[in-house]
């Protein structure tokens, strides 16, 4: 199948047209955009929240859709931005003395299941700062030129590599550093 | 701590590539508004978001900050009693509505917030207590003292064939015998009842221990709470986008229509409809039909929901174009449901 950015814009700007596509937006990058949000922010409620918040704003913006060459990169765009602010606005959570931020579900049925290999997932990935996780998630999980990921963080192609190596090092440090520990018969095992 | 067991950042890599995810909630109430129109937040939100909604909550717990962010959108408000809050946007048309709480609910809310905040990884290492085959329950005491509230997990169990799904519960349920054309059964899963626990016996347990959070698991029986049968076109490409038909069968207590009426007035239009005598409620936006099918000990709420359709987009890629499930063809099916 090819992407939808070969689609190539849209050839008309009648309201029931863009209506479709945005619904196809939708349709067709809810699934990768739940799974990249779902790495940034690793809580099933607040991904669906996001997602939720990102495509609304798909949907304010699609009179924007027409000038649009890449709508995969603008959605991802969106995503990132809005995955980064969310971030941001946890950090600064943590500074106020009652934490009106958004709960859990308190009822919830769900069969997901994390085992051992998600977690140490999860701890590895946050060594990394907000933006740099976002990198690592495009091009490791969404399988994202550099220049994708270029267009998607607004830098150039070379900085996004640069980016990329450098998280990237940072992840091969701690898995040199676990490996390191493993080996040495002095160190106590973390669990 | 966590244990690292990755020997390299390529070990860790293909993990992290082959991670499952949870599955997330179907796009549910995928209603853009016309062009024009205000988007409407409220039937934007999947349903289950819609409950534990941090963003209305929000709304309530910061009233004047959001009143005027929404009155300088230039969005007409008006307030019908002290304690409401309607939105409608220029045409008259309700798009939000919400209670501003008293101070005492407020503190009460933030509080709950804060133990939720507080309680989160318990919450969610639900990995730890859910095993096949039971269902497990947790209780908080200082969240449950609070609210009431308590966690009950267990783990989804899928059926690959119709057959299978039917042998799979001793609850009577029917399946359509009729399908639009080139669906098939893809899967079926269930949600099975559990043993009766008393969560304020576990709470008053877990209060006298002094423990933090307490959990129990009973043995599931084989009658079904939930069932979910997918309707698709096997073995198509991967992300192609294919019709998808979903039907959940809820058990529920006595007829539950009035109570959506209730629910859905004023947010989502529907349309009443009566199938064999049975009354069901159409929406459009969401092409989901409700059809509540009464038995000796109460009833099973059957969603009938079209997943996705083919749009002009993949018209211009050159694939198959599939139309949109029409009211008449939802219709069809919950007669083959219904018929006796």
């Amino acid at each position: 199948m090819k992407p939808i950015e070969e689609v190539g814009e849209l050839h008309t700007d009648h309201p029931a047209d863009r209506e479709d596509a945005v619904r196809e937006l939708i349709v067709r990058f809810h699934m990768p955009i739940y799974r990249y949000c779902f790495h940034m922010l690793q809580h099933k409620q607040e991904t669906e929240d996001a997602v939720q918040d990102i495509f609304l704003k798909v949907v304010q913006q699609s009179a924007r859709l027409r000038s649009i060459r890449s709508p995969s990169a603008w959605i991802y765009q969106m995503a990132h931005n809005h995955c980064l602010n969310l971030a941001a606005k946890k950090r600064l959570q943590r500074l106020l003395p009652l934490r009106l931020i958004g709960a859990s579900p308190v009822v919830a049925e769900d069969s997901h299941r994390q085992t051992e290999e998600d977690m140490a997932i999860e701890a590895m990935l946050s060594c990394l700062n907000p933006g740099e996780r976002s990198i690592m998630i495009l091009r490791v999980i969404e399988d994202k030129s550099h220049e994708d990921i270029a267009a998607i963080i607004g830098v150039t192609p070379a900085a996004a590599r640069k980016k990329f190596e450098r998280a990237k090092g940072k992840l091969r440090q701690i898995c040199m550093k676990e490996e390191g520990k493993a080996h040495d018969p002095d160190t106590v095992s973390f669990i | 701590m966590t244990q690292i067991p990755f020997h390299s950042y390529e070990e860790f890599a293909e993990a992290w590539k082959r991670r499952k995810l949870p599955e997330p909630m179907p796009l549910e109430n995928l209603n853009l508004a016309p062009a024009g129109r205000d988007c409407r937040k409220v039937n934007f939100r999947t349903s289950a978001s819609c409950h534990a909604s941090p963003r209305l909550k929000r709304l309530a717990t910061f009233p004047l900050l959001t009143l005027c962010l929404l009155l300088a959108a230039g969005t007409t408000l008006s307030a019908r009693l002290w304690d409401t809050i309607t939105l409608r946007n220029n045409k008259g048309e309700v798009t939000l509505s919400y209670t501003l709480n008293s101070p005492e609910e407020i503190n009460k809310e933030a509080l709950r917030r804060h133990l939720n905040l507080k309680y989160r990884d318990i919450i969610d290492k639900r990995w730890q207590i859910v095993y096949p085959g039971q269902l497990s329950f947790l209780v908080i005491p200082e969240l449950y003292g609070l609210t009431g509230v308590y966690n009950q997990y267990q783990e989804e169990k899928s059926f690959a064939t119709p057959e299978a799904l039917q042998n799979g519960t001793t609850t009577p349920f029917k399946l359509p015998a009729y399908l639009p054309e080139k669906l098939s059964f893809l899967e079926g899963s269930i949600l099975y009842k559990g043993e009766e626990v008393d969560p304020q016996a576990l709470y008053i347990e877990a209060q006298a221990a002094d423990m933090e959070y307490i959990v129990q698991s009973v043995p599931l029986n084989s009658e079904a709470t939930r069932l979910s049968v997918e309707y698709g076109t096997p073995a198509g490409p991967d992300r192609a986008i294919v019709p998808k038909l979903r039907i959940t069968i809820n058990r529920i207590a006595g007829s539950s229509m009035t109570a959506m009426h209730d629910g859905y007035a004023d947010k989502v239009h529907y349309e009443v409809i009566s199938i064999h005598g049975n009354e069901a409620l159409y929406m459009e936006a969401e092409q989901t039909l409700h059809v509540f099918l009464k038995t000796a000990d109460g009833g099973l709420l059957y969603n009938i929901k079209v997943l996705n359709h083919n749009t002009s987009v993949n018209a211009e890629l050159g694939e198959e174009q599939v139309q949109p499930t029409p009211k008449e063809e939802l219709i069809k099916i919950a007669e083959s449901l219904l018929a006796e």
